[in-house]
């Protein structure tokens, strides 16, 4: 190899270098695919942080289009907006998340429907449950009124 | 000679079942099986009652493969929850009810899955018996004794950090037969199908039947070692992802009870392997390999996040506020 030669591959060298590490912290593989809101509602950030700013909050069930995913994040077109934004990956799936209530799918057409029909059903069994048992949900209900933002969470952890 | 090729009527209808359910992957099984009923029965393959026991059984077979809806875990968690506190009386002080909230939720945020269906709840239970339980919803339960145990934030947020590992990696439900899961799944489809009446009440004790054998799964038999194993290993992940000292979980789990101490009555039952869990910890991966793994989950960005990358250990102490805030909220356990 030349010193011209060797000057290139110095040069390709640093430029593949420089690339690494200017590459962002978070890597993204870009996929197509729609996924499903499997959490009671779930937040779409301007960023993959917990404390970037939120543009959506998305109800269970919702169909999200996913662009890309990467460190446990998922890309995903905010409803409506056309923008894109960030939602945990672990609050989606791939799944068709049909409530075990038989003909629920067919009998509510649109996918609020369906929700509403699946989780009157867990209610419905919960209450009967409640009254046959005599088993007193009110201390559930105390504990699940504690509810933080994730963002605040965060900062506490690291002694705010 | 004459070959005679006998085909049932149902044997064709699973022939054409199979090339339909091919062409149709779309179609969960049971919607592909109704649609094929209807036609089967047109062409004269099958008579309405056999159309409607193909679906049944196909109903039956996509539950059993993934039989309940997180929405449906969530409220199998709150069953389960509820009735634990009939074992065990709630504590309800607010101050140490939202420590323990704003630490274990943030804690879980650094948790394979930073989001369940209602999100992760913690709780104290008044006793001095040193356990805790978590709900497949997310319930996390925890006894004074428990608390009383920890002797730094460290300590409760390694006890906090293993809880929330069993519910996000579904250990409970996992340590539920199959067929349990199903008759639960059942039990939901059969209470939607239904206004009221003996019926209703069979089902609804039915469902009482599965929450309490799942509740005592949790209280008397606990987890399986492999699945304590884990959960431990994911913990030790999740302390040192969130900041604090994976070595946490190791000194407290050499200072559980052993069996035979008066607090070991329950948690010596469903935590029986402290010296196999100590082991395997001592043969976990180096902090270096942890470092790598807790990469896989970036719930924050050092480059937008920079205030508070900074805070850890240089513009203030975290270990410092952490240990005025335990010694503050210790007064509560």
């Amino acid at each position: 190899m030349g010193r011209n030669g060797r000057m290139a591959f110095m040069a390709l060298l640093l430029i593949l270098g420089g690339a690494v590490f200017a590459a962002p912290s978070e890597v993204f593989s870009p996929t197509k695919t729609l996924m499903r809101v499997q959490v009671e509602k779930t937040l779409v950030r301007a960023a993959p942080t917990v404390t970037a700013a939120i543009l959506a909050e998305v109800p269970y069930r919702t169909a999200l289009e996913v662009t890309a995913t990467g460190g446990g994040w998922a890309r995903v077109v905010v409803p409506g907006s056309g923008a894109e934004g960030y939602v945990f990956l672990s609050a989606l799936t791939a799944g068709a998340l049909t409530p075990s209530a038989p003909g629920a799918a067919e009998r509510g057409v649109t996918g609020t429907e369906i929700v509403l029909a699946g989780k009157g059903f867990a209610e419905s069994m919960e209450q009967s449950y409640s009254l046959r048992s005599g088993i007193d949900f009110s201390w559930v209900d105390y504990m699940e009124s504690f509810g933080y933002p994730a963002s605040d969470c965060v900062r506490f952890l690291a002694g705010e | 000679m004459r070959i005679t090729l006998r085909i049932s009527k149902p044997g064709a209808f699973f022939a054409f079942l199979s090339v339909f359910l091919i062409l149709t992957s779309c179609l969960t099984l049971a919607e592909g099986v109704d649609t094929l009923a209807s036609k089967a029965i047109s062409q004269g393959f099958l008579t309405s009652t056999q159309a409607a026991a193909f679906a049944a059984a196909a109903k039956a077979a996509e539950l059993a493969a993934n039989p309940l809806t997180p929405q449906e875990t969530y409220y199998i968690g709150r069953a389960v929850a509820a009735r634990i506190f009939t074992s065990y009386h709630p504590y309800g002080c607010a101050e140490l009810i939202s420590y323990l909230n704003m630490l274990g939720q943030g804690l879980a945020l650094y948790s394979s899955k930073p989001e369940i269906y209602a999100g992760y709840h913690f709780m104290a239970l008044d006793s001095t018996e040193v356990n805790a339980f978590a709900s497949p919803g997310g319930h996390v339960l925890v006894t004074r004794g428990m608390l009383r145990l920890a002797r730094s934030e460290d300590e409760l947020a390694a006890v906090l950090a293993h809880e929330i590992s069993h519910i996000a990696l579904g250990h409970g439900l996992k340590s539920v037969q199959g067929s349990r899961l199903t008759q639960i799944a059942s039990d939901f489809a059969i209470q939607a199908g239904m206004s009221g009446g003996s019926d209703a009440a069979a089902f609804t004790s039915a469902f009482g039947d599965s929450i309490a054998e799942l509740a005592s799964s949790l209280v008397i038999s606990g987890y399986s070692l492999s699945y304590e194993l884990e959960a431990d290993q994911e913990a030790r992940r999740m302390l040192l992802a969130s900041g604090y000292d994976p070595r946490a979980l190791e000194t407290l789990i050499s200072r559980l009870p052993r069996g035979g101490e008066a607090s070991a009555a329950g948690f010596a039952l469903t935590h029986p392997d402290a010296e196999s869990r100590l082991d395997a910890l001592r043969r976990a991966p180096s902090e270096g390999n942890l470092a790598k793994n807790a990469a896989k989950y970036r719930i924050l960005q050092p480059n937008r996040d920079s205030d508070i990358f900074k805070n850890r250990g240089e513009k203030i102490s975290p270990a410092s506020v952490r240990a005025e805030r335990f010694e503050a909220a210790r007064i509560l356990f």
